[in-house]
């Protein structure tokens, strides 16, 4: 086949370039997602007033729409809200520079969230009521129960799921590219304007997802298992 | 904002008739890769030959790679290697290469929900099937794909919805689908009002969406209802 | 009962694999007779030159050139594809289409990915302002800024020439990643985001005529460059047949003709006038 291979291996250090972005843009997205599955999923569990049904509705609008729809969509309303709220708040906004990575990032982390909410809410109760008493027994608060007892057992259950909603977010960061974020698969575009080799930039891009892909599962796996393993153990010794 | 409303309401009307599109380019792929998923699955747990070292290359590449990448990779490079074998397949519609990288990434999906079922499944029900005189084909219509359906089931389910979620992306390489079409509005309307444009194609693919989630759901209870009676 | 609906759907996924694959066979063209058919990339959103109408079919002034040349050819038919701007380029590139339309000016790196037709039509830039705001040109935009344009459009292209030719006007201009819409450049200077949008006064008025400003002019000409194809680099014969019937069409004026009937003046003559057409 005619690819032009020397363009595809001077490429490589370029579309490296964007590999940061992309692992930074599923890093902080990751970090929403969670933050929202941890503060909708206590909504959800502790069945909070008003807040609940909130929650219900938009969990089941988030995971009902497709992710390119979200991203458009806070690519085109964030800047208006912004420019609504910088009138009536007076605060800085620079509508020259939109940070397109932080819309990217709320989009991503607002979907991912409806997913994490559903693994919280799921992770706490596979978890035996039983287990809340013996610390509330034990003479802890329900906060030390949560922190000590719930919480470590819940985020065991819940690993799986994490690791594989990790490596669906590494993937999905992609999509951004359709909304102006310079991360790896735009750059890999950007740098074929000079000779219009866009077959080659997106092989050298899928070439370096793939690696990273393969390396982080991997990497999640193997931690899995050691978790998994260790836990086992120390429940055999208990 | 200033005429918004009244933009959802015109193309609304127009939107719905492309579901049927979105549904084909969900229904189509759905069918190939479930079939392609299968014989995947069964080389997988087969013997480690040649076959099984190309077709694991196969599922990691697709399952490790983004699927917008790859969609663009088939509608650009898939014409150069049928050049190769002195085809010219560039007339084909974008539509026929959404389905081929859809079915591409979507059967190694399924080849792994499969897979995982497969292994989770008891080996005493295959043997046992044999004890009572099945022959092999009778064995996998009748004991392993029942099982593994089974088991499988709520991962395939939610690998249909992100299916059907992703068919929204088809768009990129020109496909005139419901979000297709959206793109077109947005286009002739020069970019106004697109906010209202994909909320109604928004609340389009929720309708969907909810449609095949209960599908699923009636499909689920069917099989457990089937399994008990 | 289970039986048979098992047995149904292993039938019914084998006649959809397989009615698929034939149905695909067929779609291959078979390379029969004397006709070759060109598969050709117009680029969306791009109108009065470019683009698709309510029903979804292709029109603009390019539609109309490609016409008129398809028909000084019986060796080709032309087929056409609406497509966004860089699966165009791209597409050209691999050999998907045979070559674009889309107000693509001559730059350098065009001219190394691509072979690059005879001009079909003269593209003039303007400024959109702010009425109140006194800017005429680009010398009037130092220390000011024009709204984001993607990198490989032409107009990016054209725009950064013209800065690195003229150093001592400071401009603030960037490059997006992704094409964005221009009814956004114009929006931004609207709100006053950007001081000006940088292009053509036909782009600009089919988006007042959508949006109904009434605060923004469009300045005179700022810039100009001809327009041409972009055709495969193995493409040298359809190359010489596209110049061919666009010497004609030049030498017969029918171009000029219909420039007149989409921008009010004959972009040949105009571009004689001011040294763009050799």
């Amino acid at each position: 086949m005619n690819l032009n291979w020397k363009f595809m291996i001077s490429d490589i250090p370029t579309v490296l370039s964007g590999l940061w972005v992309t692992l930074g843009l599923t890093a902080v997205s990751y970090l929403g997602a969670i933050l929202i599955g941890i503060l909708f999923g206590l909504i959800l569990l502790k069945k909070v007033p008003v807040l609940y049904q909130i929650v219900l509705v938009v969990n089941t609008v988030l995971k009902g729409l497709p992710l390119i729809l979200q991203l458009l969509f806070c690519y085109y309303a964030i800047p208006q809200i912004c420019k609504t709220l910088a009138a009536t708040f007076a605060f800085e906004y620079d509508p020259r520079n939109q940070n397109y990575f932080l819309f990217a990032a709320i989009a991503l982390s607002a979907n991912f969230g409806a997913y994490m909410t559903d693994l919280v809410v799921s992770s706490y109760k596979a978890i035996d009521k039983g287990q809340t008493e013996a610390a509330l027994a034990a003479g802890m608060s329900k906060l030390q129960g949560i922190l000590y007892v719930v919480g470590p057992q819940a985020l065991v259950i819940a690993l799986p799921g994490l690791s594989n909603y990790f490596m669906w977010l590494l993937k999905a960061t992609c999509l951004a590219s359709v909304v102006n974020v310079f991360e790896m698969t735009s750059i890999a575009r950007a740098s074929t304007a000079v000779n219009y080799a866009i077959l080659e930039g997106y092989l050298v891009a899928a070439g370096v997802y793939w690696i990273v892909c393969v390396v982080v599962e991997r990497l999640l796996i193997g931690t899995n298992e050691l978790i998994q393993n260790r836990t086992g153990k120390e429940k055999s010794y208990a | 904002m200033w005429r918004g409303h009244e933009l959802f309401l015109e193309v609304l009307p127009t939107l719905i008739t492309f579901i049927p599109v979105t549904l084909f380019y969900f229904l189509v792929p759905t069918v190939i890769s479930w079939a392609l998923g299968a014989w995947i699955c069964r080389v997988r747990i087969g013997k480690k030959n040649l076959l099984y070292y190309v077709v694991s290359l196969f599922v990691s590449f697709f399952r490790g790679t983004p699927g917008l990448l790859q969609l663009y990779l088939v509608f650009f490079g898939l014409p150069k290697i049928a050049e190769l074998f002195g085809y010219n397949i560039n007339t084909w519609s974008a539509g026929i290469f959404y389905i081929i990288a859809t079915c591409f990434n979507f059967s190694s999906f399924v080849s792994e929900a499969f897979r995982g079922a497969y292994l989770a499944m008891n080996k005493g029900q295959m043997e046992a099937g044999y004890a009572i005189g099945f022959s092999k084909l009778q064995n996998f219509i009748y004991v392993i794909a029942p099982c593994t359906l089974k088991v499988a089931l709520p991962n395939l389910k939610n690998l249909e919805i992100d299916l059907l979620k992703g068919t929204a992306t088809a768009y990129v390489i020109g496909l005139v689908d419901v979000m297709g079409r959206a793109d077109k509005f947005i286009a002739l309307h020069r970019g106004y009002g697109q906010l209202w444009i994909l909320m109604a194609a928004g609340l389009l693919y929720f309708i969907i969406n909810v449609a095949v989630e209960f599908s699923f759901r009636g499909f689920e209870g069917a099989l457990s209802k089937a399994e008990r009676g | 009962m289970r039986k048979t609906t098992i047995k149904t759907a292993i039938a019914a996924i084998t006649v959809a694999s397989i009615g698929l694959t034939g149905c695909a066979a067929k779609v291959a063209p078979t390379g029969s007779g004397d006709v070759r058919v060109v598969e050709v990339a117009l680029e969306a959103e791009n109108a009065p030159y470019t683009y698709e109408d309510e029903n979804g079919n292709p029109a603009g002034y390019e539609y109309e050139v490609l016409k008129l040349i398809d028909e000084k050819l019986p060796e080709y038919e032309f087929h056409y594809q609406v497509v966004d701007y860089e699966t165009a380029a791209a597409g050209v590139n691999t050999g998907k289409y045979a070559f674009e339309s889309g107000c693509k000016f001559r730059t350098p790196a065009r001219e190394e990915a691509f072979l690059v037709s005879e001009p079909y039509n003269y593209f003039f830039m303007n400024l959109v302002v702010k009425e109140d705001s006194g800017i005429e040109g680009l010398t009037d935009l130092d220390g000011k800024s024009i709204a984001s344009i993607v990198g490989t459009d032409g107009r990016a292209v054209a725009l950064n020439d013209w800065i690195k030719n003229h150093p001592e006007v400071a401009i603030d201009f960037q490059e997006l990643a992704a094409s964005g819409a221009m009814a956004d450049e114009i929006q931004g200077v609207e709100d006053g985001t950007f001081d000006a949008a940088y292009l053509s006064a036909e782009q600009a008025n089919a988006i007042f005529e959508e949006a109904g400003y009434t605060d923004l002019k469009i300045t005179d000409r700022v810039d100009g460059r001809d327009t041409v194809f972009l055709i495969n680099k193995s493409e040298t014969e359809l190359q010489a047949a596209i110049n061919g019937a666009l010497e004609e069409l030049t030498a017969d004026e029918s171009l000029g003709k219909l420039t007149v009937d989409f921008f009010g003046e004959d972009n040949f003559k105009v571009a004689e006038e001011i040294g763009l057409k050799k």
